[in-house]
């Protein structure tokens, strides 16, 4: 089986899950749902531009907004750029989380996702 | 992200070693606004444009083959009097629109004159989104690659919250680019000749009129 382009919606909903450890579907669901990780990349991309307006460029300043009917759809953020928005829809799904009580991991994510758009280093 | 198409591949590789983070897009565009700002200080980028010149006609498009856009007109002569003594056909020939050369004193007959224009780069750009230049223009890029370098690295550094902003290295590297800068205005009035000059002799000290001359 091909690693997933994380370029993508489905590539990038994919990592999430893997670091989220929620890729068992023995249930025939998720623990998270693909909507809500939708959800959380969509406020992902909104907070992104806050902090890096220049990542839009290239989409002419427009802050996209996915649909989780489409996984094919590419997130149009520059490759370098990804794995920030990925710890960040994992920091905030955990973060909603209430059962798993994992606050410390979920603003860990988060933090990560601030300190590498805007500082590039991960401390 | 990929390396654009010469001239800008080798400028571009030493940026993205220097500053990591940076997306093209935005390597692109402040590349291209200080390439525009190297133009028009230095002058260097430069096309003869050839006229004809008409009576009665006292204003005159400049049109520019080789990509860019005029910027600063440097001189209009008669390409009758051949080079070394280039000078201005008339007293007053102006460029106050950039492209439009207008003249106090139209010929009384069809003449070819030469306008020598500067330039800096307009849209659209290149493919790649950098500035769109003839080959035989490359040159440039090469020799000031250093200065475009600073220059390019200061602007990058002195935006606010990003990765790699650095107000103390942007501070240094703008110094070192309006150096380089200097030294290719320089270069451009001396036409790279060491210790050279260009004209013939100081204008000032002309004992050729330059009113009206056809």
């Amino acid at each position: 089986m091909p690693a997933p382009n994380i370029l993508t919606v489905g590539g990038l909903i994919s990592q999430v899950r893997t670091l989220l450890q929620d890729t068992d579907l023995s249930t025939g669901l998720y623990r998270y749902s693909t909507d809500s990780i939708v959800t959380n990349l969509n406020q992902a991309m909104a907070d992104l531009f806050r902090l890096r307006p220049d990542l839009f460029m290239d989409a002419g300043f427009a802050i996209p907004s996915f649909d989780p009917a489409l996984p094919d759809v590419a997130v149009g953020i520059d490759q370098q750029y990804m794995p920030a928005l990925i710890y960040y829809v994992v920091g905030l799904t955990q973060a909603r989380d209430d059962e798993q009580n994992q606050d410390a991991r979920a603003l860990g994510f988060l933090k990560i996702f601030q300190q590498t758009v805007i500082n590039g280093v991960i401390v | 992200m990929s390396t654009p198409a010469s001239p800008w591949d080798r400028l571009y590789n030493d940026l993205k070693l220097q500053i990591p983070g940076v997306i093209d897009a935005v390597q692109a565009s402040v590349t291209f606004s200080l390439f525009k700002d190297f133009c028009d200080k230095t002058n260097i980028w430069t096309e003869e444009v050839p006229i004809l010149a008409k009576p009665n006609t006292y204003s005159y498009v400049l049109l520019v083959n080789e990509k860019g856009a005029a910027n600063r007109l440097l001189l209009v002569y008669d390409p009758a009097s051949a080079p070394p003594n280039k000078q201005w056909v008339q007293g007053n020939a102006q460029m106050q629109r950039p492209g439009v050369l207008t003249v106090s004193f139209p010929p009384a007959q069809d003449t070819p004159w030469m306008a020598v224009v500067a330039k800096t780069p307009s849209d659209p750009t290149n493919a790649e989104k950098y500035p769109d230049m003839h080959a035989s223009s490359y040159w440039i890029i090469d020799k000031y690659r250093e200065a475009l370098t600073f220059g390019i690295l200061a602007r990058l550094q002195m935006m606010p919250g990003k990765p790699y902003t650095n107000a103390a290295a942007a501070k240094t590297n703008n110094q070192y680019y309006i150096s380089e800068r200097s030294k290719a205005r320089t270069d451009a009035v001396k036409a790279n000749v060491y210790g050279g000059q260009r004209w013939v002799y100081p204008q000032s000290f002309a004992t050729i009129s330059r009113n009206g001359a056809t």
